[in-house]
């Protein structure tokens, strides 16, 4: 296990910001890290880059444990803030051989490793803007390139696409998928699941402090499928579909949505033709009976109500 | 009419007290603990300087007239005591306004509701001055006080009362200016109380140098008895008659004939007198014209008031304290300056209050002009071309520098100390002390007639005393703001993460800066240095600087530097937020400088000796003692085996003092690097 942590608990005051965190991410994963506001991912994060104590328990990085190892775990870890660190009346090249000298890297191989990142990032016709007058999506690049050069094993990415518009959230998306390539490991929140279905292997869940699921995407939605939902349209009789279907056997809840009728099933059912048999034999005209897909943003939504414990 | 009477009567209501802006700062401002501590804090103090000066002013018989007059002078303790918080606070509150509202982008909430421009700015300037015109108003019981034993009338409680509230109200209206056209950043805010510093301390720095303005009849004894000590000098015999040095310029043929038996000899000296009488002329007239108020009398000192009294909260205060007397018309200088200058604490409370109207003014027509944010102005246009800066639209370029390998310290000498604005200011007051310096150096190699060695030698303390303020408040301010501005941009989680030590992160900052601080250190020993290698060379008698005082004064401002930079960091280090880190550094630099500095000046006066030694451990009695021992230390001139005794124990005093400041600054440091990594990551939860 590359990072690695066992009963993690932090506490502000009386909130408990962790409760016994649980997590386990393998070398070169690209793991999702979802929760509303407050959940405690970036608590989480931090806590990995060695920014705060865990109040109890036990977060290990490439096998240092946080907290008594931090500074062998910084040269291994490239983290990236929920917000851009600018520093006043530095330009980007300066910024760069800033956090260059900061890792120890030195004379010319700091000029060939700001070079490096600065192309990988497609930075370098901005090497001398000032970081504080960048576009939010040019400091965003300007982030991950900072994190890129002293080559971390770990990246930690709090919200790296927040605030972004599509083109340089998309931007990002593929320099990350870039870096994937090249065996990084990652820790990336977001909110925006879509991408992280796209990019991550793993994803973690967590609401209010506690690890609600750590699996693959594929395990996530399966978990959220906690019985089958079908959208149902018929030929103007719409409400007498619903009562019908409601005091049908296998049917636990019928409910109207945008002129649909959105059919939950029990758990044990997967064959739903019942449904069709049963309007089509009272007479109605069916139009639309479809299967409602579950993806991340669904899962998410089913596993943070409390749907699934 | 009825209508129109109400729509003003409610308009007027909205303005002010009905002001939603004001409300919530009165519904809530007043209750809050900080400012209780605070309020507390300063009626301490004024109650502190009370009980000192009924101690030492206050006489022991019981005669009526005696007791008002201690009873004066204590309220002249107290109003000054007042004036000088009020000065120090009013910025210090006001600077807030500066960025608060940026920072909180607050100010485009309030630009979108229906409050007029006028109830913007208003609203703005009253909450911010709330809370100053509460503590004038808390200290009015004590100034009551000391009416008891008379001596003390109710216009000097008013006048003082009213010279601090204006003074407040043109602090607030200057900071609301800078609020509304937003140009305000927080570098501005040290910018902002920087400037008022630095004009309270030269204007009043020249101002108060009122004994220059001496009567004619003593600049003419002055220097007549410089042409007799030359005419002595060149082995003529010294007359007898002292009158020949008091005579009147009509009288003064009669009284050297009477005095020099040969007649040649009484004409020649005669002539080198009147040649004396002419000089003094110009000095009275080049002194009147630059400091002096030509009808002022002189009070039982010889003292006059300055032309620039009206312009100055603590000369026109001292006007009003009665210490020196206005003049009873001033008709030659013509309108307004006639009115001003016959009623100078009235002239101040107008000039501050018309000033404060026209900033108030132009900041409600401005405030609404948030439509052009943005675009790229003069200024802007100025700053990019002085920075070398281009701008390809948002984005500004410039040419990258190279960055040490310790990179803390490259970013705080470089990018943070030396930002556009910083940078300026060091070079500026770099060229202004050197000048300043060259200006006093030629006079003294061309124009000794004009300005004799003790009073050149008082020019240039004062000189090294301004320059020394200034580097004690850049070194407190740009080391107070090190570790909360990365606290504030964010770019202190970004440092942590590194591998770099708390003990590297600090002692970065330290280096950088040095290199900050060093050509301003530089100036004043420099300045000290030309005079002191000249004097060596071609100088007879007593030298305007002794050779040793570059030196002391080096060490001792690098250490006093050191000090300040340290001391800022640990409060950068502890506070949260920049405005406190800074205040709370200059603070502590005020009361070491000022109150230890006052009793330094009281202690050297007990023994020479006992002086040349403690008075090296307070900033100002150092830079005192250093550069004029004889004024310092109370020696007189024909004293000279005393002054060699005191030169001999300064530098031991010198290295003493620096050896314990040294020991202090090594104990913050270590103390700092031990807390670095808790204080930091307990502040970031």
């Amino acid at each position: 296990m590359i990072v690695e942590t066992i009963n993690l608990t932090k506490r502000y005051g009386k909130l408990v910001a962790l409760n016994n965190l649980g997590l386990q991410i393998e070398e070169g994963e690209c793991f999702g890290y979802i929760g509303p506001n407050g959940a405690g991912k970036t608590t989480t994060i931090k806590i990995l880059a060695t920014l705060l104590q865990p109040t109890w328990g036990e977060a290990r990085v490439c096998g240092h444990v946080i907290g008594y190892e931090s500074r062998k775990i910084r040269p291994l870890i490239g983290y990236v803030p929920d917000f851009f660190g600018a520093y006043e009346d530095m330009v980007v090249q300066e910024y760069l051989e800033f956090f260059a000298s900061a890792y120890n890297i030195t004379g010319a191989k700091r000029a060939t490793v700001v070079g490096d990142v600065l192309e990988l990032t497609d930075l370098t016709s901005r090497r001398d803007g000032l970081v504080d007058s960048l576009s939010r999506g040019m400091q965003q690049r300007l982030s991950i390139a900072r994190v890129l050069l002293h080559d971390p094993q770990v990246l930690l990415l709090d919200e790296p696409a927040s605030g972004l518009d599509p083109r340089a959230r998309i931007e990002i998306r593929e320099l990350l998928k870039e870096l994937k390539r090249m065996g990084k490991t990652i820790i990336i929140s977001s909110h925006i699941l879509h991408e992280l279905a796209e990019l991550c292997t793993t994803v973690g869940i967590i609401e209010r402090g506690e690890l609600l699921f750590h699996g693959s995407i594929d395990e996530a939605v399966r978990r959220a499928r906690v019985g089958l939902r079908l959208h149902v349209c018929v030929v103007d009789q719409q409400e007498r579909a619903g009562q019908l279907l409601s005091s049908t056997d296998g049917v636990r809840n019928v409910e109207e949505q945008d002129g649909q009728l959105l059919v939950e099933l029990d758990e044990r059912i997967d064959d739903y033709s019942f449904v069709a048999r049963t309007l089509l034999d009272n007479g109605l005209k069916l139009r639309e009976l479809r299967e409602e897909q579950i993806n991340l943003e669904t899962a998410f939504m089913r596993l943070t109500k409390g749907v699934v414990q | 009419m009825a209508i129109l009477r109400r729509d003003i009567s409610t308009w007027l209501w909205r303005l002010l007290p009905g002001n939603p802006i004001f409300v919530r700062v009165l519904h809530g401002g007043g209750r809050r603990i900080r400012h209780l501590w605070i309020r507390l804090g300063y009626l301490s103090i004024l109650f502190f300087v009370m009980f000192i000066a009924l101690l030492s002013q206050m006489p022991s018989s019981g005669a009526l007239d005696d007791l008002a007059k201690g009873s004066s002078q204590v309220f002249r303790f107290v109003s000054i005591a007042q004036l000088a918080m009020i000065c120090f606070l009013a910025p210090v509150f006001m600077a807030a306004a500066i960025t608060q509202e940026k920072d909180s982008q607050t100010y485009s909430i309030l630009l979108s509701t229906p409050l007029s421009n006028a109830q913007i700015v208003l609203g703005s300037l009253m909450s911010r001055l709330f809370f100053v015109l509460v503590l004038l108003l808390a200290g009015v019981p004590l100034f009551c006080a000391t009416t008891l034993y008379g001596g003390v009338t109710l216009r000097q409680i008013v006048l003082s009362t009213g010279i601090a509230a204006t003074s407040a109200v043109l602090t607030g209206s200057l900071a609301i200016a800078l609020s509304v056209t937003r140009v305000g950043t927080r570098r501005t805010i040290f910018s902002f109380y920087l400037t008022i510093a630095l004009y309270l301390l030269v204007l009043g720095a020249m101002g108060y140098p009122r004994s220059f303005l001496r009567p004619m009849e003593a600049i003419r004894q002055i220097e007549r008895t410089r042409a007799l000590e030359a005419w002595v000098a060149e082995g003529n015999e010294r007359p007898a008659s002292p009158a020949i040095l008091t005579a009147e310029p009509s009288d003064l043929h009669d009284v050297v004939t009477r005095s020099v038996g040969d007649e040649a000899v009484a004409i020649e000296l005669y002539n080198r007198l009147r040649q004396a009488d002419d000089v003094a002329a110009a000095r009275q007239e080049a002194e009147l014209t630059l400091f002096g108020c030509r009808n002022a009398p002189p009070n039982t000192n010889g003292e006059r008031m300055s032309w620039l009294a009206p312009f100055h909260p603590l000369l026109a205060l001292q006007v009003a304290l009665n210490t020196v007397e206005a003049p009873p018309t001033a008709a030659e200088y013509g309108w307004p300056m006639d009115y001003l200058l016959t009623n100078p604490p009235y002239g101040y409370m107008s000039v501050t209050l018309l000033a404060s109207l026209i900033t108030v003014v132009a900041s409600m027509v401005w405030v609404r002009r948030g439509s052009r944010e943005g675009e790229t102005s003069w200024l802007g246009r100025m700053t990019d071309w002085i920075t070398r800066r281009t701008r390809y639209g948002d984005e500004r370029r410039r040419k990258p520098r190279r960055v040490w390998h310790n990179p803390v310290a490259w970013r705080e000498a470089r990018t943070r100390a030396s930002a556009a604005g910083r940078g300026m200011l060091r070079h500026f007051i770099v060229l202004v002390g050197l000048a300043c310096a060259g200006v006093l150096f030629a006079i003294h190699v061309t124009g000794r007639d004009w300005i004799g060695i003790s009073e050149l030698r008082v020019w240039l303390t004062g000189l090294i005393v301004i320059e020394f303020t200034l580097i004690l408040l850049m070194a407190a301010n740009t080391s107070a703001t090190a570790i909360t501005r990365e606290r504030e941009a964010n770019t202190m989680d970004l440092l942590l993460c590194t591998p770099l030590t708390s003990g590297y992160i600090i002692r970065g900052k330290i280096r950088g800066l040095v290199s900050f601080l060093i050509p301003l250190i530089l100036v004043p020993v420099i300045s000290l240095l030309a005079f002191a290698v000249y004097d060596l060379f071609f100088a007879f008698g007593r030298p305007v600087v002794w050779i040793e005082a570059p030196f002391q004064l080096g060490l001792l401002l690098i250490i006093y530097g050191a000090f300040a930079c340290v001391l800022g960091l640990q409060m950068s280090l502890q506070l949260r937020r920049t405005v406190h880190a800074v205040l709370s550094t200059v603070a502590i630099l005020m009361a070491i400088s000022f109150v230890f500095g006052a009793c330094g000046f009281g202690l050297v006066e007990i023994d020479e000796s006992f002086g040349a030694v403690i008075g090296t451990f307070t900033p100002f009695t150092a830079v005192s003692l250093i550069v004029n021992p004889e004024w310092t230390l109370g020696i007189e001139r024909s004293a000279s085996l005393k002054l060699d005794y005191a030169r001999l124990l300064m530098p031991i005093g010198t290295c003493v003092s620096a050896g314990f400041y040294a020991l202090v600054v090594l104990g913050l440091y270590r103390s700092m690097i031990r807390n670095f990594d808790m204080t930091v990551r307990k502040q970031s939860t």
